[in-house]
């Protein structure tokens, strides 16, 4: 009897242990993050399905090498199968882990051996970009050469936009009509390319509008983007020999609140009548209520943004829209810069490589090639 | 000319260089340069909004000396609540609780509410003008109007189950198309602009150069 409970005993006991070393299994790995600036590691581990259902918790404790005390630094749930540790890292130092998995009393179930050591560490490129700047340095360099072929003489043919002439005719009909023409640059920052663009094209407008000695009002969104067009617009005026024509009261600094924009132009556009009213730049919500308070005025409307969700309303409130790319080559095709215009025509050819290779993918993609989609969305 | 084209063409030139190589690489020397650069944008726009308030002002002040205008009003109302709030946030702060951050959630959020509310009104005018049937373009938008608007109430899915259907495969396909055309030709029109002006052939934006 005695030797029977002996026995019994041995069998539970084998049994605990067999179930907590050979069920309850971690495999644990780590790394330094991948293009990154450093300061950070990946672990990454894989729980048994025992495991899973008894603990609900998983516990990340840290320390340096060489030192005596763990820190804990996360808690996660069970379903969590990885970390980014970013928690107070430095480079170039060997760190040590292990994790705890408790359940739902707080008693740990299973606790792995400590792992490592991981060091973190800066990378210089960015590996999941290099096919952007593969194709960043292609389209540089077609646009580049093309800028050189019209440097040399050679005759670039560009298709004209509508909108683009629309906007010389304007000016005129403002002057012809002795009404005044607003000019809204959107209301995105000075690093905006959609703002750079819009100042470009107000360039020209304001060279057009000092040379017919007509009216230009323009209100800002933008402090540092006023301060600019305060610039562009007496240089325009100074150029064509009028700087005494210039009203700097023309140019100012509105407001930024978006909707209080909206309502300061709308409310300008109420009292002068312009003759035309431009909208070039960077718009979002307002842009409707801009364009459609121009519209009861009766003034003549162009449009132009690289806002995709704001170009329908362009489209149906104004008399003339410059979609997207459109806004950005305006200017070019106002001025008579051969350099300008090569840049373009560059421009258009990278256009055509990017359908070309859209095209090829596609085909490569109906074909079953692998690899295909993360070409075309990206490294991951 | 110098300071007004060649610095900042030289400015220019070496920013726009490094963040080219910046988006590229994310190592901490350049992670570091790029936040100190984000501070100095931020102090310089802290001095040009003082510049644009100065604009504004002397803008309204005029328009509101200005006897022969018939709106000198608004203009004069425009400084006396910029300059009432001004003296108020001063006083009072602008955190919440004070009598600047009432006036501001009790009036000017309402204000800003009311002017977005607009925009209701404006599509209905918008799509009133846009939907009239005038060309075969004209008729392809009022369709898919038509069928985007049955789509969004339950009548829509009453009369056929098809229409929810059509309004997913044009919301997905057709529209999606158009806009990534649109999205690829700014990406790559953003390449040939921004290449243009960091290597400073289109100096238009240069101040006071007018376009040369």
């Amino acid at each position: 009897m005695k030797n029977l409970l002996r026995l019994m005993v041995i069998l539970v006991v084998v049994s605990f242990a067999f179930n907590s070393y050979s069920v309850n299994t971690v495999e644990v790995t780590g790394k330094d993050s991948p293009n990154d600036k450093g300061e950070a590691i990946d672990i990454k581990w894989t729980l048994d399905a025992s495991l899973k259902t008894s603990a609900i918790k998983v516990f990340v404790f840290r320390k340096v090498q060489g030192e005596a005390e763990y820190k804990q630094i996360k808690e996660l749930d069970i379903t969590a199968e990885n970390f980014n540790d970013k928690n107070e890292l430095k480079n170039n130092i060997p760190y040590m882990y292990y994790l705890e998995f408790r359940n739902v009393t707080g008693e740990v179930v299973y606790k792995t051996n400590e792992f490592g050591p991981y060091v973190a560490f800066p990378q210089w490129i960015n590996t999941d970009k290099i096919p952007t700047f593969i194709f960043s340095l292609i389209a540089m360099i077609v646009i580049l050469i093309f800028i050189q072929v019209a440097k040399s003489g050679r005759k670039l043919y560009v298709r004209p936009l509508p909108g683009v002439q629309a906007i010389e005719d304007a000016v005129g009909r403002a002057t012809e009509m002795g009404k005044p023409m607003i000019y809204c640059p959107g209301i995105s920052v000075i690093s905006d390319i959609a703002t750079l663009a819009s100042i470009s094209i107000l360039s020209r407008v304001s060279e057009i509008v000092a040379e017919f000695g007509s009216r230009l009002i323009v209100p800002n969104y933008d402090p540092i983007v006023y301060s600019v067009t305060d610039e562009v617009v007496k240089g325009a005026y100074l150029k064509v020999g009028r700087p005494d024509a210039y009203k700097a009261d023309d140019v100012y600094f509105l407001t930024q609140r978006q909707f209080a924009y909206a309502s300061g132009v709308s409310g300008l556009m109420a009292r002068e009548k312009p003759a035309a009213n431009f909208f070039l730049g960077w718009f979002m919500a307002e842009s409707l209520i801009l364009a459609e308070a121009g519209s009861m005025t009766g003034a003549i409307q162009i449009a132009g943004t690289d806002s995709i969700s704001q170009i329908p309303f362009f489209i149906v409130a104004c008399d003339y829209t410059l979609i997207g790319e459109e806004l950005y080559a305006a200017a070019t095709l106002m001025g008579e810069d051969t350099r300008l215009l090569g840049g373009l025509k560059g421009q258009d050819y990278v256009k055509l490589v990017a359908m070309i290779l859209l095209i090829v993918l596609f085909v490569l993609k109906l074909f079953g090639v692998p690899g295909i989609d993360t070409i075309l969305v990206g490294g991951n | 000319m110098f300071f007004k084209k060649t610095v900042p063409f030289i400015f220019t030139l070496s920013v726009g260089i490094f963040s080219f190589f910046y988006y590229f690489m994310p190592h901490a020397f350049m992670q570091d340069l790029w936040d100190k650069a984000s501070q100095w944008a931020i102090i310089i726009g802290g001095g040009a909004m003082f510049v644009g308030v100065i604009s504004m002002v002397r803008a309204y002040y005029k328009r509101a000396t200005n006897k022969s205008d018939p709106n000198r009003y608004f203009a004069m109302l425009t400084i006396v609540c910029f300059i009432a709030m001004t003296v108020i946030g001063l006083i009072t702060g602008i955190k919440p609780g004070s009598l600047f951050n009432d006036i501001f959630v009790g009036i000017m959020i309402p204000c800003e509410a009311t002017m977005f509310s607009l925009l209701a009104f404006y599509i209905a005018s918008a799509a009133f003008r846009s939907f009239r049937l005038k060309s075969f373009s004209a008729g392809l938008l009022l369709f898919s109007a038509i069928i985007l608007m049955l789509a969004q109430i339950p009548t829509g899915e009453n009369i056929s189950p098809a229409i929810p259907w059509l309004k997913g495969w044009i919301l997905d396909y057709p529209n999606v198309a158009a806009q990534r055309a649109i999205l690829i030709g700014i990406a790559i029109g953003s390449v040939a602009t921004a290449l243009k002006i960091i290597l400073g052939i289109d100096k238009s934006i240069y101040a006071g150069v007018g376009g040369k």
